[in-house]
């Protein structure tokens, strides 16, 4: 299933944050951010995740936060974690088979492609 | 980012610091080792547990846990007449990382895989693209702290980090570097370290030093890449890893 459509809402709140920019050992003033992901047409929560702007890994806390919220969902709609993971935000069948390179590699793990041959020895 | 050490904290920098979840700041969130705060020593005031005592100015320069990479790692013996041994996370049979983002010498890097051959390192991650012919990687310390704070090993790398063109060859066996694939490298990873102890070399220009995918060792006499504490079994538990 795929739970790609939906918005994500930026808002900037009007509280401002103290925080040290390593950079220039500074205390400085930022805004705090809220951002909301709503689906735009699945049963699922509002989610939201707080954050300062230009924090150093503003971009990395979002996804995490994006794929913890993904799976929320899928847990909402009732699929079970333990069959189920969220990849490329959408939901997929672990271990199911779905390309002829899977059985490829199952049928001859140690293929050319995965380990490069090396010459033998002359005795 | 860390917080200011001195001053005025609100509820919302200290939420805004660690990133959350919940519009409701509550600050037994934020407890030392949860699921935003890692047991290093920036936040040794921060109570460890969700039920103690925790009050603002116990966030005076604390961090998040965005610079930091973890992992809860593992060993796995190889066996046999010359086992070989493995400890950490992403290597062969070891358990994956758990947080692969990591801050090195103020460049950012995913981390997927970090551990020890018989107490040889190992690191391998993305992009190669950060990777610069500059002394990025020269002499950075990598300090893993376990489950309480404490530090469980320091790691080093040598003097010719990042330096230098990759060679054909190395101690005699040819094709060796880039190794970014291979049954070591998880899948996905553009750049490799490893000490050179991994080949058991002992020819002179290559002994302790380092390798990082497109780039050589240099001479001797160099820094050697080393654990200045702890060692390869050190990395066998919880471990969160910062890197200067």
């Amino acid at each position: 299933m795929d739970l790609s459509e939906f918005t994500k809402k930026i808002e900037v709140l009007p509280e401002k944050v103290r925080y040290v920019d390593e950079d220039t050992g500074e205390d400085k003033e930022g805004n705090e951010i809220c951002i909301t992901w709503k689906h735009n047409y699945l049963p699922v929560s509002e989610l939201k995740y707080y954050v300062r702007e230009n924090h150093d890994n503003f971009e990395s806390k979002i996804n995490a936060r994006e794929q913890e919220i993904l799976e929320i969902w899928m847990k909402e709609l009732k699929y079970n974690s333990k069959y189920f993971i969220v990849e490329d935000k959408k939901i997929k069948e672990l271990g199911k088979i779905e390309d002829d390179n899977q059985i490829q590699n199952w049928l001859h793990p140690n293929s050319q492609t995965v380990v490069p041959i090396t010459e033998a020895e002359e005795i | 980012m860390v917080l200011p050490s001195s001053g005025s904290l609100s509820y919302n920098t200290i939420r805004a610091e660690f990133g959350s979840p919940s519009s409701n700041v509550y600050l037994s969130l934020y407890y030392r080792g949860g699921p935003y705060t890692y047991a290093i020593p920036a936040n040794a005031n921060i109570t460890t547990s969700s039920t103690g005592t925790i009050a603002v100015n116990d966030f005076y320069g604390a961090d998040n846990k965005g610079p930091y990479a973890s992992f809860s790692g593992g060993n796995n013996n190889s066996g046999g007449k010359n086992p070989v041994n493995y400890y950490g996370a992403g290597g062969p049979n070891l358990p994956g990382m758990s947080d692969t983002s990591i801050i090195i010498g103020g460049t950012s890097y995913t981390l997927n895989a970090f551990f020890t051959v018989n107490g040889a390192m190992c690191m391998a991650g993305t992009p190669a693209s950060n990777i610069t012919s500059a002394p990025q990687w020269s002499q950075r310390n990598f300090y893993c702290y376990n489950s309480s704070g404490g530090l469980a090993a320091q790691f080093r790398t040598g003097w010719a980090a990042g330096r230098g063109n990759q060679p054909s060859s190395l101690s005699g066996i040819s094709g060796q570097q880039p190794k970014t694939t291979g049954n070591q490298i998880p899948p996905g990873s553009s750049w490799v370290y490893e000490t050179t102890t991994l080949y058991g070399t002992t020819v002179a220009n290559f002994a302790g030093d380092f390798y990082l995918s497109g780039a050589s060792g240099q001479p001797v006499p160099a820094a050697y890449p080393q654990f200045i504490s702890g060692g390869g079994s050190s990395l066998g538990q919880f471990i969160v890893v910062k890197a200067n």
